[in-house]
């Protein structure tokens, strides 16, 4: 997986939204689908079957990890999740072999990019020993 | 002495009788009548001496003697007739009343022969005069008044002479008085009595003249005597000797009686059967008394001679005072051995007590071993209240004593207070004080508190937080939310002005607010909000390790060293929280480095060490900096203070927050460098 990943994107907020449909395509990616709650995410992601979801937790109606865990339970597609919450230490500090990476708000949109690349990276690796 | 006194009553005695000039001329003037028949006289007067064997007596030198004596004779009427009348002629006087002391001529055989010396002399003149009968008679007069005057100088003499040498008669009572004086004096000075015994023995046996005296003291068992002191025995036997008292023997009459006993003649008397062990001399006569204090018998004292021996009163009452004597210091040594005791006791009661003590009575005060312990001063160093206060106390700390009770009465009230003293070595303990107060003292018991206060304390603060906790982590996440709204579209606006210089500098700058408002809620929380902590076995020089390497960037540019001492094997691991105490060792090290100047030297000492029956391993972090002002010291650990132009002041708030949720504790001292010394005590937990 290289870059120019089709995104999906979901946070209840609508600066947040309008900020990761400004800063994607900045970093050379496409957000094909952007949803308000969990509901509308995994609707979308049967729809549009990106290569990345990048979600919020808390939003009203269903959350991102109940959302996460639906999608993932078909495809395991490659996701960040973007939390106000401390991430569980034992997410961060183990290393972990899931195509999945955690951010913390407030994050600079460098955050974001290295995460990015990561979680891609990460995919590549589980590819390659496939 | 006498003979000037003598001189001065031989003028009044002249004044009294008469005496003038011309009595002394009228001597004078006859005295070729008196000397004529002098030799008549003198050999008359010894002839009458030797007819009577009771003056003849006296006389043992023999016709030498005699010759001697009629030239005294002679010399003396010579001088009785021509004088001169003067001191020289006294002092000759003087020594004749002397003499007769020596050779033992009473004042009665004196004035007898004064008497005949007189009759010879009148009737000489008499038979000799040839002037008219009233010149005669003048002469005569004054014959008898110079007469008169020798006899009474001569008998003065006699008397004092006689008096000053009869003293030494009664020597052996007046040395038994001394012996008294001298065994009383040193039994009241509190001589020890078997000191006391061993003098007795032999100031008793010289006083009596005895051949042999013995203190014989008690055992213990049962009719059993221990030679206790002795005079006359051999040395080996004093202090090891015992006899045992028999039916019928003088020790078992003895201590049947309260007056001293005596036996004048063994073999006549045959009073008693010698008990064994006694019998090693054949003594004729012996004396006892018995020593007994309250109402105890405790010994007997005995004096025994070589021949037969009447004993007087005086004997027995000597002895009696002797054992008085030595009852009464055997009371009083037990009685004093009984109050050393109790008051031993009594001392070690309080001196050992697991609490701290004070004795206050007229502004001194006297405390315990405890209370030296708690306070770090010794006795010396607290020896009045005002020494208290003055030392111990905090100057806005009002006196202890200084509140009134008008209730106070005799029997006294009990207040308790507690009161926060400044250690010795600068610490400060709150101490629990109940002290009994009466009208003349008090007594105080003192607990120190300080670890119940913190404890206290700990859990006040604990539960505070929980509410604050609670509050601050939903404050937290929701301005995390807000946050990261300002930060997204202050990055849309980079996105927007890359070309505008000016504008990307004042992003730039609103970024940083952000960033530092962000620092401040992560802190609160990480100081306010539950800690759940990961325990596992961890090396403590690791962690230091992990600490200074973090701290990088805060050294780039620097000259700084860290040192690690672990002091013994017990403090080379610790169960706790990795992550957290990495922390606290890194804001520690941030702060030393901060007030450090270079070469900053920070060195950590490691000890496995027991308290309060727990092991904690200790670790001391000091540096060489400025040091904290002990002012400062206690607050250190307060939320939000700080030294520093920058930073939070939650720092070390939170890095005792997190050392107590491990059960440790964390405080501040004076390096030996006089820079400041963090010390942390965390427990040696187990898994």
């Amino acid at each position: 997986m290289r870059g120019n990943l089709r995104v999906a994107i979901a946070d209840d907020e609508p600066d947040m939204r309008d900020y990761l449909e400004r800063l994607l395509p900045r970093l050379g990616h496409q957000v094909v689908a952007s949803a308000t709650c969990g509901t509308e995410l995994i609707a979308n992601v049967s729809n549009t079957h990106p290569d990345l979801i990048i979600t919020d937790v808390r939003m009203p109606g269903m959350d991102g990890d109940t959302a996460l865990a639906k999608i993932w339970a078909g495809s395991l597609i490659p996701a960040i999740v973007i939390s106000a919450y401390d991430c569980p230490r034992t997410l961060t500090s183990s290393p972990s072999s899931s195509p999945f990476a955690y951010i913390n708000k407030p994050f600079k949109w460098t955050d974001l990019k290295d995460a990015i690349e990561a979680v891609v990276a990460r995919t590549d690796e589980m590819k390659d020993s496939r | 002495m006498s003979f000037d006194r003598s001189h001065f009553e031989y003028s009044l005695l002249q004044q009294y009788v008469g005496w003038t000039d011309a009595d002394a001329g009228r001597v004078h003037a006859a005295r070729e009548l008196i000397l004529l028949d002098t030799t008549t006289m003198v050999e008359d007067f010894y002839a009458e001496i030797l007819r009577h064997p009771q003056t003849a007596s006296i006389i043992s030198g023999g016709k030498r003697q005699v010759e001697r004596l009629k030239g005294s004779l002679r010399r003396w009427i010579a001088e009785l007739c021509s004088g001169p009348y003067d001191a020289a002629y006294i002092e000759r006087r003087w020594k004749i009343g002397k003499r007769h002391v020596d050779i033992g001529v009473g004042p009665m055989f004196v004035i007898a022969a004064f008497a005949r010396l007189r009759y010879r002399m009148i009737d000489t003149l008499r038979i000799q005069w040839e002037g008219t009968t009233s010149e005669l008679t003048e002469t005569i007069l004054s014959l008898n008044r110079l007469l008169d005057l020798d006899l009474s100088i001569i008998q003065d003499s006699y008397e004092l002479e006689n008096l000053a040498r009869s003293e030494p008669i009664d020597e052996t009572g007046i040395r038994k008085h001394r012996v008294l004086a001298e065994i009383g004096g040193r039994a009241l000075e509190g001589l020890n009595v078997h000191d006391l015994f061993d003098q007795v023995v032999i100031h008793v046996a010289e006083s009596f003249s005895a051949n042999r005296c013995d203190l014989w003291e008690s055992t213990g068992v049962d009719r059993q005597l221990l030679l206790r002191s002795g005079f006359g025995w051999p040395v080996e036997k004093i202090g090891q000797h015992t006899v045992t008292i028999l039916a019928g023997s003088e020790f078992d009459f003895v201590l049947d009686h309260r007056r001293a006993i005596a036996t004048s003649d063994w073999n006549a008397e045959k009073r008693f059967e010698r008990s064994i062990g006694t019998e090693t001399e054949p003594f004729e006569s012996s004396l006892w008394v018995r020593l007994s204090a309250e109402s105890q018998h405790f010994g007997i004292l005995a004096l025994h001679f070589r021949e037969p021996r009447l004993f007087s009163h005086a004997d027995f009452d000597f002895l009696q005072s002797v054992s008085n004597i030595l009852s009464t210091a055997v009371a009083r040594q037990e009685e004093l051995q009984q109050r050393t005791e109790n008051e031993q006791r009594l001392r070690r009661l309080v001196d050992q007590l697991p609490a701290g003590a004070l004795y206050l009575s007229n502004h001194q005060i006297v405390v315990n071993s405890a209370l030296e312990e708690m306070t770090g001063f010794e006795r010396g160093e607290l020896s009045t209240i005002e020494d208290w206060q003055r030392i111990l106390l905090r100057q806005e700390e009002k006196p202890i004593n200084g509140d009134s009770n008008p209730s106070l009465d005799d029997k006294g009230i009990v207040i308790h207070r507690s009161a926060v003293i400044r250690r010795k070595d600068g610490q400060e303990r709150v101490l629990d004080i109940a002290a009994f107060r009466s009208l003349a003292d008090e007594v105080w018991l003192l607990h120190d508190v300080t670890e119940a206060e913190y404890r206290n304390e700990r859990a006040l603060r604990a539960e505070r937080l929980a509410a604050i906790g609670q509050m601050i982590t939903g404050l937290a996440h929701e301005s995390r939310n807000a946050l990261q709204r300002i930060r997204a579209c202050t990055e849309m606006l980079e996105f927007d002005l890359e070309s505008n210089p000016s504008a990307m500098e004042l992003l730039g700058r609103l970024g940083k607010a952000q960033d530092d408002l962000r620092r401040l809620f992560d802190e609160v929380r990480g100081y306010a909000a539950p800690i759940t902590l990961e325990w596992q076995n961890c090396s403590v020089q690791s962690m230091l390790e992990e600490a200074w390497e973090s701290c990088e960037p805060l050294r780039v540019g620097r000259i700084a060293h860290m040192s690690v001492t672990i002091g013994n094997a017990g403090a080379q691991e610790v169960w706790v929280d990795r992550f957290r105490i990495v922390q606290v060792f890194r804001n520690i090290f941030e702060n030393a480095l901060a007030a450090c100047e270079d070469p900053a030297e920070v060195e950590v000492t490691c000890l496995e060490t027991t308290f309060d029956e727990k092991t904690f391993v200790e670790i001391r972090v000091a540096d060489n900096g400025p040091g904290i002002p002990p002012k400062d010291r206690a607050r250190l650990f307060e939320p939000f203070f700080t030294t520093k132009a920058k930073g939070t002041g939650l720092g070390m708030a939170i890095a005792q927050r997190v050392i107590e949720v491990h059960g440790g504790r964390i405080s501040v001292e004076e390096s030996a460098k006089h820079g400041a010394e963090f010390i942390i005590a965390l427990p040696k937990g187990s898994r």
